[in-house]
């Protein structure tokens, strides 16, 4: 008994020391704890709901324009459903990053954005006038790139009307026009409605830094729409994969040759996430909040701010292309190259640097670990 | 020395331990694979994935497709059932150590501390006659029956449990444990929703307090154990641990198996307990008479069981022999019992290039790898050649006859911030993979200490 009573006293000796030693260590961010709380709070009702509700009214305005076209399609109609399908692609990619929760079940990315759109595809489905757009085939035969193609597939104005008036398959393309703008806007209206009605309260009561939990689905699906901005608007385009040849056909919206709007509202999405910043522009908490908060150090700056300056520099180098990134890619390479490296200097700061400090794993499996 | 011992080593002891370990280690092994296949693992991790990354040396190593690896799985179920039951038990053990190694030999993705825990338990259960008592085998052949075994048959459990509880600590005894809490500061606060004890992970001193009780845990456990007086409390530690790393850290059956496993330690009159309750819903009787359980190789046996210890001794001080941080270059980092110990992340591009033409493309790692592979690769350098070595393998077969491939990758370790991991002109393609320390991997500063991480108080 007497070695039993030695062995406590020796064990919580040992728990006290401990105690001490981590005590006396002052850590720099003493004082208040940070409100995760707070800042899932602000992203779920100032920059996701808002952005999703953004997203289904510009769809419906796209559905009522695609409607007014096909009914009589003419150069007004058509300028105007072309004008709405705009606003709702550059909307979409203010959203494209929260692939998780609502968009996830409703699989927008790979629902609403697969390009180069297969034009083979649409044709041969317009031209049969049977097709299961939830079909796997065809996710490369809707979604806003399908529209691109729809909208802007010919050279002329005219020629695209003429698609819709005197072709033998007219009636067919009109349909399938709707039929297209009709998902894209219900899987809008189906992401705000899920999020509006319970999605919501389940992400700002979600704690930790888990897989799964609404930091680790921020931060993760972040870093997975950065990589599709770099490899997929700007790297495939550009023959980043192909040995320098450049692929300018396989640019995002192609037809219309609005690429480099798509991406710089992009690139500005990703950052106003990062920051925790609204549509309106005002900066609420963030993912910089919190890497501040634990005192994240990049070199001899904040992590915080060392990963805005690298999306402002990736912005100014995607403006300074000043052109579709389709024509970019053979007439300013420089320029296009200049982007990519930008690209990839923030992947490295947002998919290593940041995850590691704020103790969110990039967890793909759920498999054990040890 | 051996000599010496001979008599402690072989005095008879009861079989009881022995017995009851076995059941313990079946039936786990038997759970753990059904888990492993209904989560749908085999598929996800030996069927599905288009490369795999063998151990050096053992590139032979292939999955068997998917009938073949859901057999092989059926064999390692079925084996542990064997082992279990004590029915063909050799047989059982041998299968069991051969099918079960034969997978984890497949891909060093999947590597974990614990999977080559099983498969060197399971080696030396082939080695003891732990069939002899309380087993159908005795059932079948009452010839069998042994109520006393040689002590070295329970010892070398005990021993080899001792030794990774023990490295496991000795990992432990390094500055970012013990004075930058790292790693686990870091993941600590995912655990803030956990009830009770959640609030307290965002309190750096809880990191601490776990980083040192950790690792006091691991070093003197296997003598507490050890020690009759001891050992009830020691055991409520194991579990307290156990328990804690089961719900803090995604590591499946493992701290399951350790909680059972332990037992071991535990007094004959203990195990003949367990035993008796068996027995009367068996309905069986012990026989009383006493036989000790003759092993005619004994003597061979025993040196080569001293020889292996002594190599388990020294394989986790390999990376002595290695320039530069273990942590960093990770060269002589694995079957050393170094459980949890680092936050590691990396981010790897890959170029090709055909020297031909002076053309280089960027690979996209998920064409070849998963999102697992994907992300061990990039901190792992024996990995980074392997792929590269893939990709080579891949542009010869599209018609590049030479190509070069090299890597930009960045890693970040236990806080710090992300670096560059490798020489990125290194052509790896040329580089081959051996145990010789790879000078392309780009030295570890250690002068920068790691940044204090994750949001504590």
């Amino acid at each position: 008994m007497k070695k039993v009573r030695i062995y406590v006293l020796a064990m919580l000796a040992g728990i006290a020391s401990l105690t001490g030693c981590g005590s006396d260590n002052g850590d720099d961010n003493t004082g208040s704890d940070f409100d995760r709380k707070a800042m899932l709070t602000n992203y779920a009702d100032n920059l996701i709901v808002p952005g999703y509700q953004r997203f289904a009214e510009t769809t419906t305005e796209l559905k009522t324009a695609v409607e007014a076209f096909a009914a009589s399609p003419s150069e007004a109609m058509l300028a105007t459903a072309r004008q709405k399908y705009q606003q709702a692609y550059l909307t979409w990619q203010e959203l494209s990053m929260y692939e998780f929760g609502p968009a996830d079940e409703q699989m927008l990315r790979s629902n609403l954005n697969v390009y180069p759109t297969n034009a083979t595809q649409i044709e041969s489905n317009v031209s049969s006038g049977t097709y299961d757009l939830q079909a796997s085939a065809n996710l490369a035969a809707k979604g806003l790139p399908a529209l691109d193609y729809l909208l802007y597939g010919q050279a002329t104005q005219a020629e695209v009307i003429a698609q819709y008036t005197t072709a033998t398959t007219a009636a067919n393309r009109k349909k399938y026009l709707q039929d297209i703008t009709n998902l894209v806007a219900q899987q809008a209206q189906s992401t705000y409605d899920a999020w509006t009605q319970n999605y919501s309260t389940t992400f700002k009561q979600s704690e930790g830094t888990a897989v799964g939990s609404a930091i680790g689905n921020l931060v993760n699906q972040l870093n997975s729409d950065i990589d599709i901005t770099k490899r997929y608007k700007v790297g495939i385009p550009a023959g980043k994969f192909t040995a320098g040849t450049a692929r300018p056909t396989e640019a995002e919206a192609y037809y219309s040759h609005t690429s480099l709007e798509l991406l710089l509202q992009n690139l500005r999405a990703e950052k106003a996430l990062f920051l925790g910043m609204s549509a309106d522009n005002i900066n609420g908490i963030g993912l910089d909040d919190y890497l501040n908060h634990v005192n994240a150090k990049k070199d001899a700056m904040l992590l915080s701010d060392a990963i805005e300056q690298q999306f402002n520099l990736a912005i100014a180098a995607a403006e300074a292309i000043n052109a579709p990134i389709d024509q970019a890619v053979t007439t300013n390479q420089a320029a296009v190259n200049k982007l990519y490296d930008e690209l990839q200097k923030l992947i490295v700061l947002t998919k290593t640097d940041m995850p590691s400090k704020l103790g969110v794993t990039i967890s793909y499996t759920d498999n054990d670990g040890d | 020395m051996l000599q010496k011992l001979r008599p402690f080593l072989t005095a008879p002891v009861s079989a009881a331990p022995l017995a009851v370990f076995r059941i313990i280690f079946g039936g786990m092994m038997l759970a753990s694979i059904a888990r492993f296949m209904l989560k749908g693992w085999v598929t996800e991790l030996y069927v599905l994935p288009r490369v795999y990354f063998p151990f050096y040396g053992f590139e032979w190593v292939k999955p068997l497709g998917e009938t073949g690896m859901y057999a092989l799985f059926g064999l390692i179920a079925l084996s542990s059932l064997g082992i279990m039951l004590g029915l063909f038990y050799r047989w059982a053990a041998v299968l069991f150590f051969l099918s079960f190694t034969y997978v984890e030999l497949i891909d060093k993705t999947n590597y974990l501390n614990h999977y080559y825990f099983v498969s060197i338990v399971a080696l030396l259960m082939i080695l003891v006659p732990a069939h002899r008592h309380f087993s159908l085998d005795v059932l079948r052949k009452p010839g069998l029956w042994v109520s006393h075994v040689p002590r070295w048959t329970i010892l070398i459990f005990q021993l080899q449990l001792g030794l990774v509880y023990f490295y496991a600590g000795v990992a432990k005894l390094n500055p970012d444990w013990l004075l930058e809490a790292m790693p686990l500061r870091a993941w600590l606060p995912a655990h803030t929703h956990l009830p009770i004890i959640g609030p307290l992970f965002d309190y750096v001193w809880v990191a601490y307090l776990f980083c040192w009780f950790g690792a006091f845990y691991d070093l003197t456990i296997p003598f507490f154990l050890s020690w009759r007086k001891s050992r009830l409390l020691a055991y409520a530690k194991v579990i307290v641990f156990h328990m804690l790393t089961a719900m803090l850290f995604q590591i499946g059956m493992f701290p399951y198996i350790m909680m059972v496993s332990t037992l071991i330690f535990f007094s004959p009159a203990f195990h003949e307990r367990i035993l008796t309750f068996f027995r009367s819903i068996a309905r069986v009787q012990l026989p009383q008479n006493y036989r000790v359980a003759t092993i005619k190789s004994q003597p061979v046996l025993l040196n080569l069981l001293a020889f292996y210890f002594v190599l388990q001794v020294l394989v986790p001080w390999r990376f002595m022999l290695y320039p530069d941080k273990l942590f960093w270059t990770e060269q002589g980092y694995r079957f050393s019992w170094r459980v949890m110990l680092m936050e590691k992340a990396g981010t790897a591009f890959f170029y090709v290039r055909d020297p031909r033409t002076g053309k280089e493309s960027e690979i996209n790692n998920r064409d070849y790898l998963t999102a697992n592979q994907e992300k061990m690769v990039a901190t792992q350098p024996d990995m980074l050649v392997q792929f590269a070595h893939i990709i080579r393998d891949d542009y010869k077969q599209k018609g590049i006859s030479a190509p070069e491939v090299r890597a930009e990758v960045y890693v970040t370790m236990n806080g710090r911030d992300s670096r560059l991991f490798i020489d990125p002109t290194k052509n790896l393609a040329a580089e081959e993979d051996s145990f010789l320390p790879k000078t392309w991997i780009l030295p570890f500063d250690g002068a920068v200490p790691p940044q204090h991480a994750v949001g504590q108080k």
